[in-house]
């Protein structure tokens, strides 16, 4: 970087100054996540170097500037564009690695125009598939509720100990809303944006994941076939009709999350030239450090996911450990198996501890949500097909499960393995799913899009082994059953993905316009004047337009703050003793054991009472599921509770006997706040109740004037809470036995705050340096924090412009192609016009080792094939034509996508290894 | 196949195999319920214990002139002092709020002609703690009768049976308890056929209030109608609909408050029917539904059970008229009669029983039983207050199980109920069988009555209207 500083020209030092800057920071950040930490470092320590040495270089510069033979722009025109950073990477993408069962070889990788042409058309499918919610934004439907405004706001709310949603209690918030918080960076803090890109980005997210999933395959057609398969099942059309965050979540996650716990075990792309041998795995010898940057790199993954979806943790538990039963019972090795299962298990424990302290209040019943009554009536067929209700031709994605019996009876070696891992997750979870919607399971289960997720994963894999095995167990094989039965299975494909591809049609998925989120919007306004209300959903859980509690099965309750709904509102509540007291007037309500619900509601807060019966999405005009039986009639019945006119989506009743949020009491009701129990709650006198602190629901930190009587807050006794009247402290109490409430004997200027739980900035900071270190893990990282400083900052002659250069190992060495090191004893050469198996005749590998064409030994200026042998001191490791390139890059195999870069950095220390 | 592939494949066709059966074995859906007591019943006594007891009664006459009025009791059932408050109000909206205090197993009484006059008076009775009973009275010198308040109000209410001939008044009692303003449309149904006129589509009526849709008025639609059926749809808010009839011509006499049904269903059941001289009965099948409806009347209570060779056929949205008098093979006597739908609940079905004693005459209306929504049948039941004088054949039961059992009768006094002399264990005949008891007994003269079985058992009674022997038709009041 002196260098750069001291002979760039004067015109051009202003614009090579801030490329080097911009440059150190981008490679500040690819290093951290690709394990190339140390170097990026270095580059910002040179950077930040410059500033002490600013007036040697002016020197410099000064000196060097009378030496000046030719004009800068001749340099220039003589310098090679581009960067060469780039440029080595992208040459690494031109090999790949195969994993024998004795060698692991080094081989030109399949130079073929299908993966770019299929990227294209899938990103173009799904960017014309989600034109509506490109162009006008995504639609409030299911969870895709607006992100907070301010992510600042929610970072603050995160690190708060209080959280408002609900009735409001002292509780840790979700990760989700740090994460979210972060991540906004991406879109320059536009919320709406981020939406936007969240939703479109997560489903090309478990694209790539798939992609990367696939890469066990030797040939593109079948990352291919996985990548169309997984992204075409009617799952994710589906799932972004019903808004559904966290099918999408977990949809997007999944598959990377299989790619990482494959590394860890040490699976890689089998070399096809030993099927003959039935090879059953492509088993790389992977070191500890490279498992644990796999199971890092997967806790990262899966703590994220679980930020959104809890549940995940356990489904991905599942899924890892049908695959390793699967790897057992196809006669895959133990160790596989027990590093799959292990590395399943220690991410899924990691991910539990880094979503800390929130998921010390998971509970199995609220990460898998509310249930339904029991059977849904289903067509089992249509369930199968993963498809909803509303997509057209929906059952031909049945077609998709042709591909998985097919690879299961055809294919043969690692591509059987896979098989059987595939066909393991769809018969695992196609059996739960179908279970779950018969009724017949005794536990709790999440939601059908989140069991269906492995299934399409499952579906994709086996296409892909189908389709990746056609040449070797299908075409190199002697007529039969399996020639008609893969063309079939191939054609089943194309047949299974019509449903996903006539859903792009509608452009936005087929979301309901206009999503029941706007009738709420407009039935429920807010009024400052009237003071903070809570609205109180009930109805079958599928319909509430946040996530619910459970009643009974069937029954779900939600409490929300009266306003728009936002993102925040999807992430489950803790339960508090509000939550006891709407079960138990439900309770009564459902018994018919009052008629003054409105009453019980009232020190809730709870002004509305609204009864979904069609969101557009689960329960349709065409197709409604049914409003709970007699859960209408109850409610009407309430003699202090009035219907509210409405469209036809929603009963919505008014508690005349509410009271605000935050209110003073005066007289009778005053005197009522003394007492608890639900008798004396129906006999109380509520009327004497005004509005005060508005805005007190979302953050408890307002001020009022107020007269004696008492200050109600329709917030769970909490004793955090605290109300100051001219500057003399109150003492709180329970409020109607729930509430907190204070007596108020003088009028003057209350204060109301709220004592932050002190725990919560150590949790907070533990949270956050565990996550670090997971990172620091994930990424490999080996610098040397130690810096050796120096104590005279001084320059020193980098160029002794009297000398000939000398030759260095850099990038300088790359251009002048001169070799490093290139002990290629064991070097094997397949001509670039023939890569891997793809060009072997008559399939994608020869029938026959015979067949091969001869390896030849290369030039050794040649950059091109490149053997991955074992030294002499026994480790492996990756020689390489270039040299110092390698050393600059080490990358993967294709990583197309930054969160590919950072998976392909696992992948290559473990080819290095 | 290799040794590698086997168990997979072995897998792999178990799971086929289980997709295809699960595809071929499909279930019917489950739907959650929330809550049984909302859904429409017929009025019954709640477990004790619930926070609030809330009884709605419609209204009766109670102008206080020409000795026309009404009242309303609530009986305590419990052993506990119960406390709460009534609310009375009438069709001018005028209200009155009462505090109520009733001693264990002690009745209060509040008249209402006295309280609030009213050419239609209605209430509301709220307990703390329930445990109580409340039935609503009206007096008439044409004939006494009461009926159970409801439990709940409905958005729908159904009657079957109704007449206007030669002047007869049929008077439909819309009464709302709410503090907001209930929106109500009625249709109703003649043998002509299904009417809505415009004149009774949004109906108001307001808070707290009752009013009163004289179906035989001049104009009303429906003057001189033998069969007369009637649908209440509130549009906004809800209603408990009850009914006023005056029979004055077309073979019928007397006076009668009833409350409707909040509910069309399936199945319903007469306990105190009969044959014979002196006796007119017919029943009147009401199907407000959209679709047709077959019903199939089965007589019990008789040695061999009689059905019809032919389901009868109910148009929707009509009425049709059965007289068992007409069924040959039905012999003379008491029976009981249980009408079945074939289809989903879909019919509503009253008995008018016309009684000839001596020169006078007595007409009385009652809606069947009917199980509860989840087929619930109480083997115990209540009635608020038994006849002030001793009556033979008072009670007539029905056992629904098919099995021989007891029934006993108790009197609750201040100490609690107190089994009944000579009704302690009474043997059932057989299965199946109808009973009928006589209340002679000095100790339930004017006393609420615990009628309780070892069986499912409907309870009918048949109490004087204070015209002699002529006795009016109400249910007992069973437990919920």
């Amino acid at each position: 970087m002196r260098t750069v500083a001291t002979l760039t020209g004067a015109s051009r030092v202003l614009g090579r100054s801030l490329q080097l800057v911009l440059v150190t920071l981008v490679e500040v950040v690819v290093g951290l996540f690709t394990g190339r930490l140390g170097e990026a470092l270095a580059s910002l320590r040179a950077l930040l170097g410059l500033m002490p040495r600013t007036l040697p270089i002016v020197a410099r510069r000064q000196a060097i500037r009378g030496q000046r033979a030719v004009p800068e722009r001749e340099v220039l025109g003589l310098q090679v564009r581009g960067s060469s950073r780039l440029t080595s990477y992208l040459r690494g993408k031109e090999t790949a690695t195969y994993v024998g069962a004795d060698t692991t070889v080094r081989r030109w990788r399949e130079a073929s125009f299908g993966p770019p042409l299929t990227w294209f058309c899938v990103i173009l499918a799904i960017v014309i598939g989600s034109r509506a919610l490109i162009r006008h934004g995504v639609p409030a439907v299911g969870e895709f509720l607006p992100f907070p405004d301010s992510p600042r706001q929610l970072l603050h709310d995160y690190r708060s100990s209080f959280d408002p949603r609900g009735f409001g209690a002292t509780v840790a918030l979700p990760t989700g809303y740090a994460i979210l918080s972060v991540a906004s960076a991406l879109t320059l803090f536009r919320m709406p944006l981020m939406m936007t890109v969240t939703v479109i980005g997560l489903y090309l997210v478990g694209g790539l994941g798939a992609w990367r999933v696939a890469t066990v395959f030797p040939v593109s057609r079948a990352r291919i076939a996985a990548l169309v398969v997984y992204v075409g099942t009617p799952l994710v059309p589906g799932v972004l009709g019903a808004g559904d965050f966290s099918g999408l979540v977990w949809f997007a996650a999944l598959p990377w999350l299989v790619h990482l716990i494959k590394r860890g075990a040490g699976l890689d792309t089998a070399d096809p030239s030993t099927a003959v041998i039935d090879l059953v795995d492509g088993v790389a010898q992977v070191d500890l450090r490279h498992r644990f940057r796999a199971i890092a790199f997967a806790t990262l993954v899966l703590a994220s996911t679980a930020a959104f979806v809890p549940v995940a943790i356990a489904l991905f538990a599942v899924c890892g450990l049908l695959i390793a039963f699967a790897t057992l019972l196809v006669g895959g090795a133990w160790r596989v198996a027990a590093w799959l299962a292990a590395c399943t298990a220690i991410a899924s424990l990691l991910a539990f501890v880094l979503n800390l302290p929130w998921a010390l209040d998971w509970t199995w019943t609220t990460v898998t949500g509310p249930q339904t009554a029991g059977a849904s009536g289903r067509n089992a067929y249509d369930v199968a097909s993963l498809a909803p209700d509303n997509l057209r031709f929906g059952v031909l994605a049945l077609a998709l499960y042709v591909p998985v019996v097919a690879a299961v009876a055809i294919t043969r070696a690692w591509r059987l393995t896979w098989s059987a891992r595939g066909a393991a997750l769809v018969i695992g979870f196609g059996a739960l799913m179908l279970l779950a919607d018969r009724g017949a399971l005794p536990i709790d289960m999440p939601r059908p899009s989140l069991l269906a997720v492995p299934i399409a994963l499952g579906l994709a894999i086996n296409a892909a082994a189908l389709v990746g095995g056609f040449g070797t167990d299908v075409l190199g094989r002697g007529f039969g059953w399996r020639q008609p039965a893969a063309l079939l299975a191939n054609l089943a494909i194309v047949v299974g993905l019509v449903p996903a591809a006539v859903s792009i049609g509608d452009g936005s998925w087929n979301t309901p316009q206009p999503p029941l989120t706007t009738f709420l919007d407009s039935q429920l306004p807010l009024d400052a004047t009237q003071g903070d209300f809570r609205v109180l959903y009930v109805g079958d859980p599928r319909v509430l337009p946040v996530p619910g509690r459970e009643y009974t099965p069937g029954v779900a309750y939600a409490v929300v703050d009266g306003g728009a709904l936002d993102f925040t509102d999807r992430f489950p509540t803790a339960e508090t003793a509000g939550d006891a007291a709407v079960e138990r007037t439900l309770q009564l309500v459902a018994q018919g054991s009052t008629l003054r619900a409105g009453r019980l509601l009232a020190p809730l807060g709870i002004r509305y009472i609204v009864l979904p019966e069609t969101d557009g999405v689960a329960s349709t005009n065409d197709a409604p599921i049914p409003v709970p039986a007699g859960l209408i009639a109850a409610f009407r019945n309430q003699l202090d509770i009035g219907s509210l006119p409405g469209p036809p989506a929603l009963t919505v009743f008014a508690n005349d006997a509410w009271i605000p949020v935050a209110a003073q009491l005066t007289g009778a009701t005053a005197d009522a706040s003394k007492l608890a129990g639900d008798d004396a709650l129906v006999r109380a006198d509520l009327a004497l109740a005004k509005p005060l602190m508005v805005g007190a629901d979302g953050r408890p930190a307002s001020s009022a004037e107020v007269t004696p009587g008492v200050v109600h807050l329709a917030i769970p006794y909490d004793s955090r809470l605290h109300l100051q009247v001219d500057g003399t402290e109150l003492t709180s109490r329970p409020g109607f036995g729930t509430a907190t409430d204070f007596d108020v004997t003088e009028p003057g200027t209350a204060v109301l705050s709220y004592a932050r739980d002190s725990t919560r900035s150590l949790w907070v900071a533990v949270q956050v340096v565990l996550w670090l270190a997971v990172l620091v893990v994930a990424a490999g990282a080996r610098a040397s924090f130690g810096r050796r400083r120096v104590d005279d900052v001084h320059d020193e002659t980098l160029i002794d412009l009297t000398d000939a250069p000398p030759l260095s190992l850099g990038v300088a060495g790359e251009v002048l192609g001169l070799p490093v090191w290139n002990d290629d004893d064991e070097l094997v050469f397949e001509p670039e016009s023939q890569p891997d198996d793809e060009a072997t005749p008559p399939g994608d590998e020869p029938s026959e080792p015979a067949d091969r064409p001869e390896p030849k030994l290369r030039p050794a200026s040649r950059p091109a094939p490149i053997p991955v042998g074992r030294d002499q001191r026994g480790s492996a490791r990756t020689p390489t034509a270039f040299g110092a390139a390698q050393a600059i890059d080490d990358a993967g195999d294709d990583a197309e996508l930054d969160l590919a870069g950072l998976v392909a950095s696992v992948d290559d220390d473990e080819e290095h290894t | 196949v290799t040794r590698r592939r086997l168990p997979l494949m072995a897998i792999v066709l178990a799971a086929i195999v289980g997709a295809v059966w699960a595809g071929q074995h499909r279930l019917q859906p489950e739907y959650p319920a929330f809550s049984a007591a909302a859904i429409g019943w017929m009025p019954a006594a709640p477990p004790v214990g619930g926070v609030t007891e809330t009884w709605f009664c419609p209204g009766v006459p109670a102008t206080g002139v020409d000795d026309v009025g009404g009242s309303m009791i609530i009986v305590n059932r419990t052993s506990e002092l119960r406390v709460g408050t009534v609310l009375v109000f009438n069709e001018r909206a005028e209200n009155r709020r009462l505090e109520l205090s009733v001693d264990p197993y002690t009745t209060a009484r509040v008249d209402l002609d006295a309280t609030l006059a009213g050419e239609m008076v209605g209430g509301v009775v709220e307990v703390d703690g329930g445990g109580v009973l409340v039935e609503q009275q009206s007096f008439h010198p044409s004939g006494n009768s009461s009926a159970a308040c409801s439990n709940a109000t409905s958005d729908t209410w159904y009657l079957a049976d109704g007449s206007t001939v030669d002047g007869s008044l049929d008077q439909v009692v819309l009464s709302n308890p709410y503090d907001q303003t209930v929106i109500a449309s009625l249709q109703f149904a003649t043998r002509e056929g299904s009417r809505a006129p415009s004149a009774y589509d949004g109906i108001t009526v307001p808070a707290r209030s009752t009013r009163v849709i004289d179906l035989g008025a001049p104009g009303a639609g429906a003057q001189g109608e033998p069969v007369l059926a009637v649908t209440v749809q509130s549009t906004r808010g809800r209603l408990v609909v009850g009914r006023f009839q005056r029979f004055l011509g077309g073979g019928r006499l007397g006076t009668q408050v009833t409350l409707a049904s909040p509910a069309p269903r399936e199945q319903w059941w007469f306990a105190n029917g009969f044959t014979g001289e002196g006796v007119t009965e017919r029943y009147s099948i009401y199907n407000p539904t959209d679709d047709d409806v077959q019903v199939d009347p089965i007589f019990v209570g008789i040695p061999d059970a009689v059905q019809l060779d032919d389901p009868i056929s109910v148009p929707a949205h009509e009425v049709v008229v059965f007289e068992p008098a007409l069924v040959t093979s039905l012999p003379a006597g008491p029976y009981a009669l249980v009408f079945s739908a074939l289809d989903q609940p879909s019919v509503v079905i009253e008995r008018a029983t016309t009684t000839q004693s001596d020169d006078d005459i007595a007409t009385t209306v009652i809606a069947g039983a009917t199980p509860r929504p989840d087929g619930y049948l109480a083997t115990s039941w209540y009635v608020a207050e038994a006849p002030g004088d001793a009556t033979a054949g008072a009670l007539v039961i029905y056992t629904a199980d098919n099995a021989t059992g007891t029934v006993t009768v108790s009197a609750i006094g201040a100490s609690g109920p107190v089994p009944v002399p000579g009704l302690i264990d009474v043997v059932v005949p057989g299965p199946g069988a109808v009973l009928r008891l006589d209340l002679t007994d000095p100790s339930v003269v004017g006393r609420p009555l615990l009628i309780e079985s070892d069986n499912r058992i409907f309870v009918e009674r048949a109490f004087p209207d204070g015209r002699g022997d002529l006795r009016y038709s109400a249910w007992a009041i069973p437990v919920s």
